[in-house]
């Protein structure tokens, strides 16, 4: 069953998102023509200034694609299970859970592909369609640098280091639709306004969230505290270190944690007090 | 029995909108829910339909308690339209067929192409009327065992009533019971074989149509109009 609701959050979306990552592929091969336009007349002022805009433009476009896929993503849950169309999907023979989840699940399906879209459009903008397959040279020489210059790091270290940063960055989208499934289900609790109170909620539950971050940080050590909030703080490089990854690791967990209270939130209040108009 | 309430109760805060609601529906029965606006119709057929819980008492469906499993064999037509604007008539029947096991395509398509949808036409295109009868279509082209029905001639032309009502007739099984919740008794009258009078959120009365005309020596319509007179 949570394939089928999955093909169906799917289809429901496809024809829009193909047209922001044509458009997106477009874009590329015209900031490439430019590039090498610019190249060939390189006297040109007209050419280097479009190729400015453009550059400008690419990342603006690569920006609202994201933000897309979050908006769809709320608006397609909003619709789905809180609007005129939760009378199906409250009464399909499935779980309150498979609801949720397939739409989580499709909005990571969705960043994936917005991720692959930008990997290709770099690689056209760039002239190095492979680049992806290349990263083994540019790991080397920031592995080098890292190592034996300014940082005396280890390579374990930066490999840890990236590792916890790609986690976060996967989290990152889970967390943002969770946050606001958690948000339209608290706002779905009230007899007026639902959609009004959604919006409170949802910043509501932020400073809720950063409260609690807060306290958490009371238990971590003054020197640590003064290092995260201390811009001029100045500690060997070890210790910084050790720092950084204690606080990007208690902020994976943080967010886990997070995650699973907002979709436990969401599903016990669709399934126990779910109240459509 | 295929529905059996006992002293079901929903509260909303300090709202009471079903006050111990005690109600047995057997199989095979086709059985008018009637009552004023905010009488408790759509909330017992909301809770009917898994959509709210209950607050107290007992309520199964086929010996079940209301869940997944009730929810296989209750087919609900809501008040409103409920089918996404994206979807095109053949994707709305495919997702019935995917999610339900009692859907019978052939008879879901027979009827579109007797009102001359077809399967190619997007919802979006479409009008209120027509939506609600590709609506309807899909809730009785079901091999359910309880159909809930709300309002579903609200707001509609006579003509379509009739069509509505004729789908209703001509496409639950016996075995099955539907119940209709309206406030036009006089359109449905004719096919009903109970009725079910619910007046603040209290089971006023639970008939056959016949025992109405016999003991009142009066129509069901011209009972509902003494019974809630204002």
């Amino acid at each position: 069953m949570l394939k089928k609701l999955i093909k169906y959050d799917i289809l429901a979306d496809y024809k829009r998102y193909g047209i922001v990552f044509a458009a997106m592929f477009l874009f590329s091969i015209l900031l490439m023509t430019l590039d090498r336009l610019t190249d060939m007349f390189k006297e040109n002022r007209f050419f280097q200034v479009m190729m400015i805009i453009c550059v400008m433009l690419f990342f603006a476009a690569a920006i609202v694609m994201f933000t897309m896929i979050f908006v769809i993503a709320t608006i397609r849950f909003y619709k789905n299970l809180v609007r005129d169309e939760g009378y199906l999907m409250h009464t399909l023979p499935v779980p309150t859970w498979k609801l949720i989840m397939s739409k989580f699940i499709t909005t990571y399906i969705w960043s994936a592909a917005a991720v692959i879209v930008m990997g290709i459009c770099f690689g056209i903008v760039s002239g190095e369609p492979l680049w992806l397959f290349k990263l083994d040279i540019g790991w080397e020489l920031l592995s080098s640098a890292f190592v034996e210059d300014t940082i005396n790091g280890t390579p374990e270290q930066l490999r840890n280091f990236f590792v916890v940063c790609f986690i976060v960055l996967v989290l990152t989208p889970g967390f943002m639709v969770l946050h606001t499934y958690m948000s339209l289900a608290l706002g779905n609790l009230f007899h007026t306004h639902k959609l009004g109170m959604a919006v409170l909620m949802f910043f509501a539950l932020y400073i809720a969230e950063q409260l609690l971050s807060g306290v958490a940080m009371l238990f971590m050590s003054s020197e640590m505290i003064e290092y995260l909030t201390v811009i001029e703080s100045v500690v060997p490089f070890e210790t910084g270190y050790k720092y950084m990854m204690t606080s990007l690791i208690f902020s994976i967990v943080y967010t886990i944690v997070l995650m699973i209270v907002f979709f436990i939130g969401a599903e016990r209040i669709f399934s126990k007090k779910l109240n459509l108009e | 029995m295929l529905i059996e309430c006992k002293n079901l109760c929903k509260t909303y805060g300090e709202t009471i909108a079903l006050n111990n609601i005690n109600l047995n529906i057997e199989h095979g029965k086709i059985i008018g829910l009637l009552g004023p606006n905010g009488s408790g119709k759509t909330t017992l057929i909301k809770i009917l339909s898994g959509l709210l819980t209950k607050s107290s008492g007992e309520l199964t469906i086929s010996g079940k308690e209301i869940g997944i499993e009730t929810k296989k064999i209750v087919s609900y037509l809501p008040e409103r339209t409920y089918l996404s604007e994206w979807m095109t008539v053949k994707q709305t029947v495919d997702f019935f067929k995917d999610f339900y096991e009692d859907f019978n395509e052939e008879t879901a398509y027979g009827m579109l192409e007797k009102l001359g949808i077809k399967p190619g036409d997007r919802l979006k295109t479409m009008s209120k009327g027509t939506k609600e009868k590709v609506q309807l279509i899909l809730v009785m082209s079901r091999n359910a065992e309880l159909f809930l029905l709300d309002e579903p001639i609200a707001g509609v032309d006579p003509a379509a009533r009739d069509y509505i009502i004729k789908t209703i007739i001509g496409n639950y099984n016996e075995n099955a019971s539907v119940i209709i919740s309206t406030h036009l008794i006089s359109d449905v009258e004719k096919i009903l074989d109970e009725v079910v009078m619910i007046k603040y959120g209290c089971l006023v009365m639970h008939k056959t149509v016949d025992e109405i005309r016999d003991e009142h020596g009066k129509s069901v319509d011209a009972l509902f109009r003494e019974v809630f007179a204002c």
